[in-house]
């Protein structure tokens, strides 16, 4: 018999009724928690299996006994964070500077708790995008709100219309453990479809990977024990075995390899 | 290491929308969040969505019967309707054509759990799905082809919209509820059980028009499904059946499996 495949936990984008406001009847009236489903894809393609992690919510008619993150950080091998709404400034000290940039702190209070129980059980975190930057503030560090507000200088970070189309380049910090992942590679091109990013670096945390054009942080790790680690990227969204974009599979099997030292 | 049933909950799919204003062309899957704590309210089970492997951006080699082998159960979610090409009908409408996918992977997904002898349990859509599954067939619309039934949907009250529902003496579901007859429950679908497969038990219907609310599988391994949907029961509301019997049921059967 082959050897069980990892198990890999995806926390849960959530939607609360109104937050999406389409049809706010039938099943828009529910609490609902979804992935994007390249995602989970990202991970099958590791040979792992994705499960995605429900949520526990203020009304929430369970409690935390019934439904302990603990037990998921205990059961599963490695967390993969989600891309998806904004961080709450709230949830680094700032308040936000337009009522759009308000953010998900619902989720924000959900992922740190996941992430926690991730990091105490000593399993590895990858972190997507908004995983990124969560991590970060999680971590000690702050976000701009908004790129476009905060660095007008900056190159564009996200575009509505190409939404995943919309590429950079990014470089690798020489001697990094990104950089090794990738001998000989100084550069790569990333999708980005974000107007968030790392404003102050978290303590402890390593940038691995820069936009050459604005010094934007574009993935981190944290360099203390146990695996934490994240990029302002998409992989999911990249084709497989397009040459013209970075390469995933290298970041993907390190973080698996992570997660394997806790399989038993 | 902790001990609880690591439960499977089936997807519901939101499929690639170009008319939607986010994601766009992309597939999302979901659960209701009612679901994940219905399954966790009995403080033995960890709730986990397995998302569908197939798909336009489809890869690797993991297998249902992989998920099937780790988990320790499976609870198809409530939803969609079923696309009647599975129980050999045209839709006879175009909007209810129903989640093809969707069946597709839910059929597999069930089968694996069933081939590695674990147990599923089926809500609403879930029940519909298992019936056609195991080779019964669909009411594509109750109040179409069955005009003197009860409205089993109501739109606008929708999880608000109850009906007395009778069980049936002597299954499983009845020892599960000794000395009770009838109960209410939610009714929030429109299709239903036309033929029976063959091999499953009814353990509930409605007694003013006799629609099957409640079966079970005869074969080896934990099979059952609802009409209702338990998940969106208020649990303090003491009109409404009490569903927590037929989770502690499923969650035992659970951990018979894994025990021996």
């Amino acid at each position: 018999m082959n050897p069980r495949p990892l198990l890999i936990g995806v926390s849960s984008r959530i939607y609360t009724p109104g937050s999406m406001g389409l049809n706010v009847s039938g099943i828009w009236t529910k609490n609902l928690h979804y992935l994007e489903q390249s995602v989970a894809h990202w991970v099958l393609s590791g040979h792992a299996m994705a499960v995605m992690i429900p949520a526990v919510t203020r009304d929430s008619i369970v409690t935390r006994s019934d439904l302990d993150l603990d037990d998921y950080a205990a059961t599963l091998d490695g967390l993969l964070l989600q891309g998806g709404n904004d961080v709450a400034p709230e949830s680094y000290g700032e308040a936000p500077m337009h009522p759009d940039w308000s953010g998900d702190r619902v989720r924000d209070l959900y992922e740190i708790e996941l992430i926690d129980a991730f990091v105490r059980a000593g399993k590895p975190v990858f972190g997507i995008c908004r995983g990124l930057q969560l991590l970060n503030v999680m971590f000690g560090g702050t976000l701009l709100q908004d790129i476009a507000t905060q660095r007008p200088a900056s190159r564009a970070h996200r575009d509505g219309s190409a939404f995943e189309r919309h590429f950079h380049s990014v470089e690798l910090v020489p001697g990094t453990w990104l950089a090794q992942l990738y001998p000989g590679v100084l550069h790569g091109t990333v999708n980005s479809l974000h107007h968030q990013a790392i404003k102050d670096l978290a303590p402890g945390f390593v940038v691995e990977a820069v936009c050459p054009d604005d010094g934007m942080i574009e993935a981190v790790r944290h360099a203390g024990p146990g695996y934490v680690a994240a990029v302002q990227w998409h992989p999911e969204f990249h084709i497989p075995g397009d040459p013209d974009t970075f390469d995933d599979a290298p970041l993907l099997n390190d973080f698996l390899q992570a997660a394997r030292a806790f399989h038993a | 290491m902790t001990d609880r049933l690591k439960i499977g909950i089936s997807a519901c799919f939101f499929h690639a929308d170009d008319q939607r204003a986010i994601f766009k062309g992309k597939t999302l899957q979901y659960i209701e969040q009612s679901v994940a704590h219905w399954v966790a309210s009995e403080g033995r089970a960890l709730p986990v969505m397995v998302p569908s492997p197939e798909g336009d951006t489809s890869r690797g080699t993991v297998t249902y019967a992989d998920y099937a082998e780790w988990l320790d159960g499976l609870v198809l979610m409530g939803g969609s309707d079923m696309w009647p090409g599975h129980y050999g009908e045209e839709p006879l409408r175009p909007h209810w054509a129903g989640d093809r996918i969707r069946d597709q992977y839910e059929t597999a997904l069930s089968k694996a759990f069933v081939a590695a002898g674990k147990p599923v349990f089926g809500v609403c859509r879930g029940l519909q799905v298992l019936n056609v599954a195991f080779g019964g067939s669909l009411l594509q619309d109750i109040a179409t082809l069955r005009p003197e039934s009860l409205p089993h949907r109501d739109a606008t009250l929708y999880d608000k919209n109850f009906h007395s529902v009778e069980l049936v003496p002597g299954t499983r579901l009845a020892q599960l509820y000794p000395g009770v007859k009838q109960v209410l429950t939610n009714s929030v679908h429109h299709q239903g059980i036309n033929r029976l497969a063959p091999d499953f038990v009814v353990e509930a219907r409605c007694p003013d028009d006799q629609m099957i609310e409640a079966v079970r599988w005869r074969g080896p391994s934990y099979l059952a499904a609802v009409q209702w949907h338990p998940e969106f029961h208020d649990p303090s509301d003491k009109t409404v059946i009490d569903d927590t019997p037929i989770l502690k049921d499923f969650l035992d059967a659970a951990r018979a499996v894994r025990g021996s």
